[in-house]
């Protein structure tokens, strides 16, 4: 295996640029200290954010290193016909976008974040167990981001695998907790402003090359020759399926009106009209999000069936050694085509776009932690400076987690999948509250509760889960079997136990 | 199969077009509001120091 890893061409010009690129955005955040006078600059860069800026920021944000891995995994195994999933995401923003389906009386409510939703439209337990269900959806869903770093590292520089990932984990991790403290919104958005020149450009001129290197016609008839029809149409027999498009976008659907991160700009909005035109313009780059990595993921596949050396190695003959994972296909694919200095500036984007990702996960779960769940279980009011401290802790801890758990998991299916199900764990109990929650007086307290635990059953699409329990069934059947329990719980519930009062459906600007 | 092989071109022929243009416009127009964002920055902090004496004065 470390042969395949050895034939790189990344060479001393790219651990350079590597290690300036690190040191830049370090130093940016050191030299913008002196901009920070308060709070307000600290975690909203003083709303000084425009729209350029914004789209870089949202988007290098959304763009971290493991979305590429993963999406560039399902590409390699999938084919063109992976560009479904990102045709999905498009409709899900532009529905939302046009119609204006939850977010817009969501944020008329005035709350922060949606456990504190909960807390005003149903109750205080309502609040903490949707606070968990999302801590525990969520910091699932980072645990492997420090891991596919890693392997992207040793992959790309050719670094002898085993002892290597986690040295490289390790200092990735300390990179990152010392720039999260570091570093307030302001260097955060110049950084990812950075990011995104250079990853955009990066890819760009990796695009160039890989069809340079391949062919633009030999693509589609290598994916052809090998997969088929499979490669192209997403709902034939033995490949995606339609139930797997349904939950692709019911995903897409509730991420964009559950997911923290991406909610914490809707509560932000200036007005109604600016959350609509936020989500008509992510549609777009929604797609350029998706495009990129899918593709190289491709590019990838058609490469590996041309070399039959590297072949071997991800498709041994029956009874050989093991394969190696396709996670790997994306860096020895780069690693393979792009010349010494551009391998460089690849990575030196891609471990920036780790950062950036990781950062902001770490704050905002540790936000939720301190917040929602810790704060309002205490019977003694917690002081600003109090809940700084608490989340500056839970940083570190959570950090601490994310490198046992990249160190610990075993789970064999597709990253694609496992990112999918873990954000499913909360967004499929959220999505019933908001909902119901939103559009229908009647919804009670109760309905909420048990709608919540159903959405949780998302967890049963894990592998290891599954492995443990003693069963089987594809992840997009447990996914749609929960939020169907979900909905209809939470409709049944609030039927049986009723609160004492309606709900007042009353949402103004 | 035809369908899907000409659908799955003109999204990657278009989505890089459109990706090109996109980064060419916020490249020039994100570093014009990173310097707004600095300026401003720098400039309310400016303010709040020249309101401070002021302030400390009256107390």
């Amino acid at each position: 295996m470390q042969e395949i890893f050895q034939g790189t061409n990344f060479g001393t010009i790219d651990w350079v640029i590597v290690a300036i690129y690190l040191s830049i955005s370090i130093v940016i955040g050191w030299v913008v200290k002196k901009y920070i006078a308060n709070m307000a600059d600290y975690v909203a860069a003083g709303r000084g954010v425009r729209t350029a800026l914004g789209i870089a920021t949202i988007t290098g944000t959304e763009l971290g290193l493991v979305t590429v891995m993963y999406k560039a995994q399902k590409g390699f195994v999938g084919g063109f016909a992976v560009f479904h999933i990102a045709i999905a995401v498009m409709v899900a923003y532009l529905f939302v976008g046009a119609t204006g389906f939850i977010i817009t009386r969501l944020r008329s409510m005035k709350v922060l974040t949606i456990p504190e939703f909960y807390e005003k439209r149903f109750n205080r337990k309502t609040r903490i167990l949707g606070a968990v269900t999302l801590v525990i959806g969520g910091v699932l869903n980072m645990g492997l981001f420090l891991k596919i770093a890693s392997l992207f590292v040793v992959a790309i520089t050719g670094l002898p695998e085993g002892v290597a990932i986690n040295i490289v984990m390790i200092i990735l991790l300390a990179i990152v907790l010392f720039y999260t403290v570091l570093g307030g919104m302001v260097s955060v958005v110049i950084t990812d402003y950075i990011q995104y020149v250079v990853l955009t450009f990066g890819a760009i001129m990796a695009i160039f090359f890989a069809v340079k290197f391949l062919g633009w016609d030999n693509l589609f008839s290598s994916v052809l020759e090998h997969k088929g029809e499979a490669g192209f149409n997403p709902f034939v027999k033995g490949t995606f399926g339609v139930e797997y498009s349904i939950w692709m976008f019911l995903a897409a659907l509730t991420y964009c009106v559950t997911w923290p991160p991406v909610i914490a700009r809707v509560l932000a909005a200036k007005s109604s009209k600016t959350i609509k035109r936020i989500y008509g313009w992510t549609s777009i780059t929604s797609i350029m999000i998706s495009l990129f990595p899918f593709f190289f993921g491709i590019c990838a596949f058609v490469f590996v069936m041309e070399m039959p050396q590297i072949k071997d190695a991800f498709f041994p003959a029956a009874g050989g050694a093991e394969a190696l994972d396709s996670l790997y296909a994306l860096p020895v694919f780069f690693s393979r085509i792009l010349p010494t200095g551009i391998i460089g500036i690849m990575t030196a984007a891609m471990l920036a776009a780790f950062m950036s990702t990781q950062d902001s996960y770490l704050l905002s779960w540790s936000t939720v932690l301190t917040q929602d769940i810790v704060a309002p279980l205490r019977k003694k009011k917690l002081t600003s400076k109090g809940r700084i401290k608490l989340t500056r802790i839970f940083i570190i801890i959570l950090g601490l987690y994310v490198l046992y758990w990249g160190l610990v998991y075993t789970g064999k299916q597709d990253i694609f999948d496992y990112m999918v199900v873990t954000s499913a764990i909360y967004q499929f109990g959220a999505f019933p509250l908001l909902l119901f929650g939103l559009y229908w007086k009647r919804a009670s307290n109760t309905g909420a509760i048990v709608a919540l635990l159903c959405g949780f059953l998302a967890i049963l699409g894990l592998e290891p889960v599954q492995r443990a329990l003693g069963f089987e069934m594809s992840a997009a059947w447990v996914a749609l079997g929960s939020i169907s329990l979900a909905m209809v719980s939470m409709v049944v519930f609030s039927l049986l136990f009723p609160n004492r009062n309606n709900y007042e459906l009353n949402f103004k600007e | 199969m035809e369908f899907w092989v000409v659908l799955w071109k003109v999204l990657i022929i278009g989505g890089f077009t459109v990706c090109g243009l996109v980064t060419i416009w916020v490249t020039i127009a994100g570093w014009i509001d990173i310097k707004y964002l600095l300026n401003s920055l720098k400039d309310s902090h400016t303010i709040e120091s020249e309101d401070e004496p002021e302030s400390s004065g009256s107390k």
